[in-house]
């Protein structure tokens, strides 16, 4: 036995009958297809969003205050204070060292320029949070650290909004007002971009110092955001932090603290949930397929009974058919498999083109895993569905398979 | 098709000799084409015993057997048999196949058998372009390509015109003459003279052995 001849000679009777076997194959390249062009738009949107995730930077964790119940509200009164500048100066005593921190304090205020008009979430920081928070700076400068010290009033504008008030006149060097205070406008961020409905573009910056004193009235904190100096040590900072945080606050626990690997693993488990459900699909498409192959190798087994009883005659034993038939079902589903993978990788860039036009940055990703898990399956498929009509034509008395034409 | 057994043959002692020519000739149904079928390992009788070359068949497996149809006989069928999408030539060198045979020896040995049978130059044609007899020639070759002790037809001559099938009947002489068993079922008694023992069965019964 050759199995290299014996797949050419299954290769020659599927091409004997293209019509039966082109229908045949249609399960598998359906459900091939399915696969990997589903994948490859998941997979397009997964890369899209960790990139993105990953441009806010890495390893961080933001500390955010946490909305307590009414009850709880009740019971912890008098107790802690909330996420104050308190906090952040005590997690820099202890953290500081090695990890890099920033405090965020912020407000919605009504910007005015001209005759413009915006109403925006103003941010109040210190200079250290352009590093931390992945910004850069187009033209001018960032937040300095005596515009802290010195309460004073300087803006620094995103792209976007900075258009929004600006249009074509260059903003740097202008007054804008904040509410009633007249800011200068010191600098513009690089474009950054959106994800999960913030848009990074739109961020104005000012000192934190100044936004307390002129529009807080207090020092709460928004959220304070740690730079972890390594991936692996998020944990450790996190346990910290809280540590910290909890015995300031009398054991009140009216903070949260999330990192940025959650976010990443959100994403992951959403993908994970679109895969089982796609490859759910795409397994009832092979399933469907493998019965057409099961069905039509039955009609191949009966139509070519003689064939068998002469094959058994000249003395090939019942492994051999078995092992003839079933390579015949597994051209035949690999042959489906590797159209498949042609059909739904034009298919998945297809998709990915129309993603890319409704978001910018969706591509198709079609990867090598899902190719190889494809065309495994196909095959898989094969052996499965093929493995009764092999079995039965291995079992024919030759004497009655001879005399069956 | 149910397990119930049918008395095709009843009790039977026959021994047939290397080197002999035997017809076996009956009515259809009569029960010659089951005990050529058993002669020829291609079925087991359901009680008995049928020794090969002293070796009992009916305790062999099925590998073993299919070793014994491929090594020891030739087969040749009433309707050829021979598969319809390949030559001649793959049709020929199909035993081969079985036995591990290089594919480069198994075209050359096929060759070889074509032209025992007077086909050399027809090696390359599908058997649909062949006439029935030079089909039935090519079928010939193949129970020859392996070099069987024995070779077993099954109204060989049933298909074919009488022409055609005295020249295929000169041609299972002539291996015959080469030393091959020949056994051959026909119900044309005049076949049947010219082979060297004539079994006659009726309702699965020997009735005449000369």
């Amino acid at each position: 036995m050759n199995f290299f001849e014996t797949f050419t000679s299954a290769l020659s009777n599927l091409t004997s009958n293209k019509l039966r076997s082109g229908l045949t194959l249609m399960g598998v390249v359906i459900g091939v297809a399915a696969v990997i062009a589903m994948s490859s738009i998941v997979e397009g949107g997964k890369s899209m969003t960790v990139s993105m995730i990953e441009k806010l930077g890495t390893n961080l964790l933001s500390v955010r205050p946490k909305n307590l119940t009414e009850e709880e509200q009740r019971a912890f009164t008098g107790r802690s204070k909330g996420l104050r500048y308190g906090d952040y100066n005590a997690i820099v005593e202890s953290l500081a060292s090695t990890n890099k921190i920033t405090p965020i304090t912020s407000s919605r205020i009504q910007i005015k320029q001209e005759d413009r008009n915006e109403s925006a979430m103003v941010e109040g920081v210190l200079q250290t949070y352009m590093e931390i928070q992945n910004y850069e700076i187009g033209r001018g400068r960032f937040i300095m650290s005596d515009d802290v010290t010195g309460f004073k009033k300087v803006v620094v504008l995103g792209k976007e909004i900075s258009e929004k008030l600006f249009g074509t006149s260059d903003p740097l060097g202008h007054d804008i007002k904040l509410g009633d205070h007249r800011f200068i406008v010191v600098g513009i961020l690089a474009e950054k971009g959106a994800l999960h409905g913030i848009n990074y573009d739109m961020t104005v910056v000012i000192p934190a110092t100044t936004l307390m004193k002129l529009f807080l009235g207090n020092d709460l904190l928004t959220s304070i955001v740690i730079k972890v100096d390594a991936r692996k040590k998020m944990k450790q900072v996190s346990d910290t932090i809280s540590a910290i945080l909890l015995q300031r606050h009398n054991g009140v626990e009216d903070f949260s603290i999330r990192s940025q690997d959650q976010l990443v693993r959100n994403v992951e488990m959403i993908v994970f949930t679109f895969k089982i459900i796609f490859g759910g699909t795409a397994a009832l498409a092979l399933l469907v397929g493998g019965i057409g192959i099961m069905n039509i190798m039955l009609v191949t087994v009966t139509e070519r009974t003689s064939e068998i009883g002469l094959r058994m005659a000249v003395g090939a034993s019942r492994k051999a058919i078995l092992t003839q038939f079933l390579i015949e079902s597994i051209a035949l589903s690999a042959v489906g498999g590797i159209i498949g993978i042609i059909v739904g990788t034009l298919l998945g860039s297809g998709f990915g083109w129309l993603a890319n036009k409704a978001i910018d940055g969706w591509n198709s990703v079609v990867l090598p895993s899902s190719v190889f898990l494809g065309f495994f399956f196909a095959v898989g498929v094969g052996v499965a569905f093929g493995l009764y009509p092999a079995y039965k034509a291995s079992q024919l008395a030759p004497a009655e398979a001879l005399r069956s034409d | 098709m149910g397990a119930v057994a049918v008395n095709a043959l009843y009790p039977i002692d026959l021994a047939i000799k290397q080197g002999e020519s035997v017809s076996i000739v009956g009515r259809s149904g009569s029960g010659k084409t089951t005990l050529l079928y058993i002669l020829g390992c291609l079925s087991l009788p359901t009680s008995g015993e049928y020794l090969l070359d002293g070796t009992s068949v009916s305790s062999l497996s099925d590998v073993a057997m299919a070793k014994i149809r491929n090594q020891s006989f030739g087969f040749v069928f009433q309707s050829f048999h021979l598969l319809p999408r390949q030559t001649a030539l793959q049709n020929v060198a199909l035993p081969l196949f079985y036995n591990g045979t290089s594919k480069e020896e198994r075209l050359s040995r096929a060759q070889d058998a074509l032209e025992q049978v007077g086909l050399s130059n027809r090696g390359n044609h599908l058997p649909r372009e062949l006439s029935g007899g030079q089909q039935q020639r090519v079928a010939i070759a193949r129970a020859l390509v392996n070099r069987p002790k024995i070779i077993i037809a099954d109204e060989p001559t049933g298909n074919l015109d009488s022409k055609s099938g005295d020249e295929i009947v000169e041609l299972l002489l002539g291996l015959n003459g080469k030393g091959h068993t020949v056994i051959l079922v026909t119900h044309d008694t005049e076949i049947a003279q010219r082979l060297t023992r004539k079994i006659m069965i009726a309702d699965g019964k020997i009735v005449q052995d000369i």
